[in-house]
């Protein structure tokens, strides 16, 4: 008889004990609405988001700019770690470079993309690419560079061209590295799209958010909360999941393979 | 050579021993009150009163000492007062009225400010003088749901115009949307004084005027919970007293000194250049002064009752009437 995976059991059983902790610590304290609301009123409250229009356009708005952001960042991440890997002079000297687009905080570099870009999506996802971008490029360079020295061997006791080498063996043996930097950075991007809509503009889940702030439906705000975090959720695991198809043979995937097949 | 008694002796050896255990402590170093209060927006020069307050020792005349707590806009300020980390707050009024309105335990217990610091500006050569203007055009606000966004519905229906006939775009409240507004991106942006006056000193010729020209309203406004003006008026009434006698210095007193001596208890925003920050506080003035000085703090009735009726006509509250928003019982003792 096949067993059930233990996370289907463990998982739901964590989550209503933090719901029941949740709803009596709000009872027993007698916590304001205004500080944090019930779990039934936000439950409520993301009922209530989910039937309305407005919110799937916003929430349309927010993955747009996620999604474009995301893959502006693989492209350009992608790319230019594959050629950093390769040629570490150009590494070293665009590291502090590269070092610095990860340092700035993004917060203070908003507004003066809203000046260049305007109010539209395009600022949004300017910050999006620019959050996830640093993950991606490093961990790509990572892969390149961590190619195992004997399959080099291979290839250069089968005389391979520069670019066999790397469509044959150096790309693919990046691929776990890159993967993992691309889960990190899809999360990232979408932070950076709430960032942005905090700042600027008048779409997006992060500018409902801040409505709901500033109207004090504080109930709103946490479901507003749990549809971002449920949208991240599906992204990286749409993300984790590409795995099974483009690196089926690495030992991570067959790991978890077992696992759920149990 | 005299010789003292024993009795005597012992009496003053008795005398010296009581003085000994109990001190007479001098006024400045009794226990004073810790409080906090929380301001709508960081530490601008505009919030002198309260600053002044304490830096001048007003507050510890009337035995008490504020820590003062920077907010990130009214409603967080809101917040926090519910949450019982600040006594008191200051903020706009329609932040006030809408919390109270969802069910708030808060109250509005002095007006400080008479007219709105919430000005529109916009550029000579393509003006907006009057919500009329703004038909059709792009204005920049602080966020959604903000002071800045709330005022202009009132402005358009208070001319008898719908709320959505400008259109509107969250740029903040800094002087960068000088810039969109030079771009064309936006048409005019409602801001808070102090960003108009920074614009002005920095060279820019701009347009402005006060959204109190458009619309009648308290500018902002003291609250506490509603638990606080019921078990701790007199608490309440020390602050106010500090408060107007801050005011009342910072009205006859040397602007440079004054906030010189608040710059070193706080990071107010922009007060490294000293005469400039003096013209701001001296513009931020005209909104708290009245020319009775006994109306200071008073809660003007007539422009909080024009505030909440187009506030319930332009649907920010359900229904309301501002006894619900404001006591005067309170002020009524100062």
């Amino acid at each position: 008889m096949k067993r059930i995976p233990v996370t289907w059991i463990t998982t739901p059983a964590i989550l209503i004990a933090f719901l029941l902790v949740w709803h009596f610590y709000v009872t027993w304290f007698n916590v304001s609405k205004f500080i944090v609301p019930p779990p039934t009123a936000v439950a409520e409250s993301f009922v209530e988001l989910l039937t309305s229009r407005s919110t799937l356009y916003h929430a349309w708005i927010t993955l747009y700019e996620t999604l474009v952001g995301f893959v502006l960042a693989t492209v350009i991440g992608v790319g230019l770690g594959a050629v950093l890997g390769k040629t570490p002079w150009l590494e070293q000297a665009l590291n502090p470079f590269i070092v610095a687009t990860q340092v700035v905080p993004k917060v203070a570099l908003v507004p003066l993309f809203i000046l260049w870009f305007g109010f539209g999506p395009e600022a949004k996802i300017v910050v999006a690419a620019v959050l996830a971008f640093f993950p991606i490029l490093t961990n790509t360079v990572l892969g390149v560079k961590s190619v195992d020295l004997g399959h080099k061997d291979v290839m250069t006791v089968l005389n391979a061209r520069r670019w066999q080498r790397f469509v044959t063996l150096e790309l693919p043996s990046a691929l776990p590295a890159v993967l993992a930097g691309m889960e990190v950075g899809v999360v990232l991007a979408i932070i950076g799209a709430v960032v942005g809509e905090y700042l600027g503009g008048s779409t997006g889940l992060g500018h409902l958010a801040v409505a709901a702030l500033n109207d004090y439906k504080v109930g709103a705000l946490f479901a507003i909360i749990l549809l971002l975090t449920l949208i991240g959720f599906a992204l990286y695991v749409l993300v984790g999941t590409l795995k099974h198809f483009v690196i089926p043979w690495h030992e991570s995937v067959i790991t978890a393979r077992q696992t759920v097949a149990g | 050579m005299g010789s003292i008694s024993r009795r005597r002796f012992a009496g003053a050896m008795a005398a010296f021993a009581g003085a000994a255990l109990f001190p007479v402590k001098p006024a400045a170093a009794q226990q004073l009150r810790k409080i906090n209060f929380i301001t709508p927006f960081g530490y601008l020069i505009g919030f002198a009163p309260t600053l002044n307050a304490q830096a001048g020792g007003h507050f510890a005349k009337e035995g008490l000492e504020v820590t003062v707590l920077p907010g990130k806009g009214s409603a967080v300020a809101v917040q926090q007062v519910i949450a019982g980390r600040a006594v008191y707050g200051r903020g706009d009024p329609l932040a006030v009225v809408k919390a109270v309105a969802e069910g708030a335990p808060i109250v509005t217990f002095a007006t400080i400010e008479h007219r709105s610091p919430i000005v529109v500006y916009s550029s000579p050569e393509r003006p907006i003088r009057n919500p009329r203007d703004m038909v059709g055009k792009v204005i920049g606000i602080a966020a959604k749901g903000s002071a800045s966004d709330n005022i202009l519905d009132l402005m358009l229906a208070n001319a008898g115009l719908p709320t959505d006939a400008a259109r509107r775009e969250a740029v903040g409240n800094s002087p960068g949307g000088w810039g969109l507004i030079q771009q064309r991106r936006i048409d005019a942006h409602i801001v808070s004084i102090g960003t108009t006056t920074t614009l002005t000193e920095a060279g820019e010729k701009i347009l402005m005027w006060s959204t109190s020209d458009a619309v009648p309203m308290p500018g902002q406004a003291y609250f506490a919970l509603q638990e606080t003006v019921q078990k701790e008026p007199e608490l309440l009434l020390k602050i106010l007293r500090a408060e107007r006698a801050s005011i009342l210095e910072v009205k006859r007193g040397d602007g440079r000194a004054l906030v010189e001596r608040m710059s070193k208890l706080w990071e107010i925003e922009g007060a490294k250049q000293v005469d400039f920050t003096v013209k701001a506080m001296r513009d931020e003035e005209v909104l708290w002064w009245q020319d009775d000085p006994s109306l200071l703090l008073k809660n003007n009735s007539a422009s909080w009752k024009s505030m909440v009726d187009l506030m319930v006509k332009v649907g920010l509250i359900k229904s309301g009437t501002p006894s619900q928003f404001y006591t005067d019982e309170i002020v009524s003792k100062l």
